[in-house]
């Protein structure tokens, strides 16, 4: 027999089942599920959400990231304010990883159109951009927990433990960027920029 | 493979080399002099990163993020209701539009043999008299449901042009659903049973709960690195896939528009990149697990406390780790989450703690532990077998009251027979007969009249009864999804009918008609009393798992009953046990009674009322219930509402009537 008819909404027939309250109950009749579950000890359904925390750590990091960069340009403004909307949604309502990555990759284009414009400092854009790629990573990771273990499942270690390292290690890097722009604020000779700017190309291409 | 490794090697020494020289440069101004290039080079670089970026992110969209799943291993596995197949059908035919004339011939067909069976009950007339009225359309009053079986039959070509449109968009039920519906409530009302009517019906088949391959482990799955592990698979997630699609686009917008913050926060994509590069799979081999579970022999229906305890015994840190105890699917836990997700530091411990309920069986399950490294750029899945198991026997104590009939064996017992003999009870009294023993001579009648006659006393003797279940398929029904199907409560059923008879002295056996056979003579003793104990716990023909779940392959096609009609002695009774759901356990039963054997069905009822197929599957087994009563089989149609004594007690009034 075949399965696939619909399986992409598993509450729907629910709905369309009476529910106990409006039922007249016929002494012969068949019991529903949900008169059988008030009888006996509940079973545990497992809520495929992203933990609350990680929910919002991840929305916090994104609008830290946005509140930073996007509001000094106004044409980043409002891939700024878009990023956090669909942000948002993909972590409270659809729990869906590419809405996550479309309103982080909008917070960031906001960035680099605010940067772009100079309209960013070094230092806020290392944070922001610090900021909006945790609330990526965290976001996916909620996403992930979510799926295999559940919402209720005690988990808050891992993900404290996944947010903490990404965030040193994001952060390191921000500091290590800084360093470099401290030492070369003078003059830029444009070959060794060039040779940065090469070096990153490649290393970036087969990082991806 | 090898050349692409090599060739990414040099490419990443050439990239660092290049970044290196880069930053050396910025350092010491010196040096710059010393590289040939101009600043339209940096703008070619700059033109190429933003294609690069396209490609990085096309990637990211196209790919898919990679875990592993895990079932709902805290649910009881789910059945099928009879009939979804026709709602499947229905739902085929009329949102998909697939196999329009196959699918409405054979729902059609469906729909009149239950029809007809229902006009034959109910007037008492000829198969040719039912089928001519429903031709004519004078079974019902209701003229959509008449026209469903009439020639010119309304179908939904007769709707007009808006109601195709809306029925195109989904926004109503289609003209056929609806004569469906009506149909089969015309049926209902035309039939002999008395039917509630339920608020509303539903087309749309019941959502099911796949039984999809990862809710059961196979033993032999994976690679075995310990004794207790193995790795089931090893999955690169894609978790920082496109990061540096952030860089490359950063870096070209900063050169581009000369903006050294932009510049710099590129760097921050690369690191994002290169932290996850330089992950490695976590180990799982070092997780020690233990399970403690607080009864090891429950009885069916029990709570158990199931302790799952892990350490790191390694030496590194798993930063994520996430454990999923792998709970037999005829478990249900009702308290706490068979899951944790944690981070183990080398040595340390940690523990999750749940209530399930047990099921009959010998249960061991694996723990499924899903490892990342800390990046969260690997999956490593691996199962862990723990050494304890759970036996869940059944009772085989009852407080049932069953009845058994007059069919015996030659062994004395507890059924007052028809026969007069040795006993207790005056039964009759005959003319003496040479050989009859001294005492049962009527010495006053032979005072009297100086004639010998003999007193007989009625014999008692105990009843050889089989049960039998039906295993094939159509059991593993349930009223809804996440309900316990036919042949579990079956089962329970039996274990109670089983331990009834033999307290009352019977000789009693199993039998299963299934791919795997089942026979159990009728019989006595400690021995007999621990094989069927056995058969109920783990026999394979009457598993908890449906067929296309359970492990064993079911060899070539055998009439089921083969096997059980070879070995049944003569005089046996039969206590049938199926859901009832189609036509080939009636035949079993009615051979069964041609063969001279006394057969009660004991069924428990799987059907529902939510869609008009499960509503047409219930009214099938209302009329195959009816004609094996009509033909003298005793039938308890039961539902869990009702403890077993009850309903036999409501039955026995009904029999002795």
């Amino acid at each position: 027999m075949s399965t696939d008819v619909d399986t992409d909404d598993p509450e729907r027939t629910d709905a369309t089942t009476p529910s106990d309250g409006t039922r007249e109950q016929p002494a012969d009749s068949v019991a529903s599920p949900q008169d059988s579950e008030t009888e006996g000890p509940t079973p545990v359904t497992i809520e495929r959400a992203p933990p609350r925390w990680s929910q919002f750590v991840a929305l916090g990091a994104g609008v830290v990231g946005a509140l930073l960069t996007t509001p000094f340009a106004l044409l980043a403004l409002p891939f700024g304010l878009a990023g956090i909307v669909v942000l948002a949604g993909g972590l409270f309502l659809t729990h869906s990883r590419r809405w996550i990555s479309v309103g982080t990759a909008l917070v960031l284009v906001g960035t680099i159109i605010s940067g772009a414009y100079g309209a960013v400092s070094i230092e806020l854009a290392l944070i922001g951009v610090t900021a909006s790629v945790l609330a990526w990573d965290v976001g996916h990771h909620g996403i992930g927990i979510g799926e295999q273990l559940g919402r209720e499942t005690r988990s808050k270690r891992t993900q404290l433990v996944h947010t903490a390292v990404s965030a040193v290690v994001l952060g390191t890097v921000s500091m290590v960027a800084y360093t470099v722009s401290l030492v070369a604020a003078g003059g830029r000779p444009v070959s060794a920029v060039a040779l940065v700017v090469a070096g990153i190309v490649v290393v970036a291409w087969l990082f991806r | 493979m090898d050349a692409r490794q090599a060739g990414r090697r040099v490419g990443q020494a050439v990239g660092m080399a290049l970044l290196a020289g880069g930053l050396v440069a910025l350092f010491v101004p010196d040096l710059s002099g010393a590289v040939p290039v101009g600043f339209g080079l940096v703008q070619v670089a700059a033109l190429v990163s933003v294609l690069l970026a396209v490609w990085v992110v096309r990637r990211r969209y196209t790919g898919q993020y990679a875990q592993t799943s895990v079932p709902d291993v805290e649910a009881l596995l789910s059945t099928p209701t009879p009939g979804t197949e026709v709602d499947e059908m229905v739902y085929r035919l009329t949102r998909l539009r697939e196999g329009t004339i196959e699918y409405r011939e054979r729902i059609q067909e469906r729909m009149a043999e239950t029809a007809i069976a229902v006009i034959m009950q109910r007037q008492d007339c000829s198969r040719e008299a039912a089928l001519e009225q429903l031709e004519a359309g004078t079974w019902t009053d209701d003229a959509v449901a008449a026209s469903f079986f009439g020639a010119g039959s309304a179908g939904p070509g007769s709707s007009s042009l808006v109601d195709q449109i809306r029925e195109r968009f989904g926004d109503r039920e289609s003209g056929y659903e609806r004569q469906l519906r009506a149909t089969v409530r015309a049926i209902e009302a035309a039939s002999p049973f008395d039917i509630v009517e339920p608020e509303s019906v539903g087309t749309e088949p019941d959502q099911r709960r796949s039984l999809d391959a990862g809710s059961v482990i196979d033993a032999g799955d994976g690679e075995r690195v310990t004794e207790t592990t193995r790795y089931r698979s090893l999955l690169s997630t894609g978790h920082w896939t496109g990061i540096t699609a952030f860089t490359l686009v950063s870096l070209a917008a900063g050169i581009i528009a000369s903006q050294p913050a932009l510049v710099l926060a590129s760097a921050l994509g690369l690191g994002g990149a290169g932290y996850a590069r330089a992950m490695s799979p976590p180990p799982l081999a070092t997780l020690a697990v233990d399970r403690t579970v607080s009864d090891r022999e429950p009885e069916p229906g029990d709570e158990i406390e199931v302790t799952v305890t892990v350490e790191n015994t390694g030496d590194s840190t798993l930063p994520d780790i996430r454990l999923v105890d792998r709970v037999p699917p005829t478990m249900q836990v009702v308290d706490g989450a068979a899951r944790l997700g944690t981070a183990l530091r080398a040595g340390e411990k940690a523990s999750f703690r749940y209530t399930a309920v047990a099921e009959r069986g010998v249960h061991e399950w694996p723990l499924q532990v899903i490892g990342r490294d800390v990046a969260g750029a690997f999956e490593r899945e691996a199962l862990v077998d723990t050494d304890d198991s759970v036996e869940c026997v059944p009772r085989l104590k009852t407080t049932a009251d069953v009845p058994v009939r007059l069919q015996t064996s030659v062994y004395a017992g507890s059924v007052n027979t028809e026969t007069g003999g040795e006993g207790l009870e005056f039964f009759s009294v005959r003319d003496y007969q040479p050989g009859d023993p001294k005492r049962r001579i009527d010495w006053k009648t032979y005072a009297r009249t100086g004639e010998f006659s003999t007193v007989d006393f009625r014999e008692e003797h105990a009843a050889r009864v089989v049960l039998l279940f039906d295993g094939r398929e159509s059991s593993y029904t349930s009223t809804g999804p996440g309900e316990r199907h036919a042949l579990e409560q079956s089962v329970d059923l039996a274990s109670d009918v089983f331990a009834s008879l033999y307290d009352q002295g019977h000789l009693v056996g199993m039998a299963a008609f299934n791919g795997i056979p089942l026979w159990l003579g009728p019989s006595t003793g400690t021995l007999h009393l621990q094989r069927v104990r056995n058969a109920f716990v783990e026999h394979p023909a009457i598993s908890a798992l449906p067929p296309e779940v359970a492990e064993e392959e079911s060899g070539r096609y055998v009439d089921p009953m083969t096997h059980v009609r070879r070995q049944l002695p003569e005089d046996t009774q039969i206590f049938l046990f199926s859901p009832l759901t189609d036509e080939y356990t009636y035949e079993v039963a009615r051979r069964l009674d041609g063969a001279g054997h006394l057969v009660t069905v004991i069924s428990p009822d799987p059907t529902a009322d939510r869609t008009v197929g499960q509503r047409l599957a219930r009214l099938e087994r209302l009329v195959l219930i009816k004609r094996l009563r009509d033909h003298g089989i005793r039938v308890v149609d039961w539902s869990d509402e009702q403890p077993l004594n009850v309903e036999l007690e409501y039955a026995e009034r009904r029999w002795n009537a």
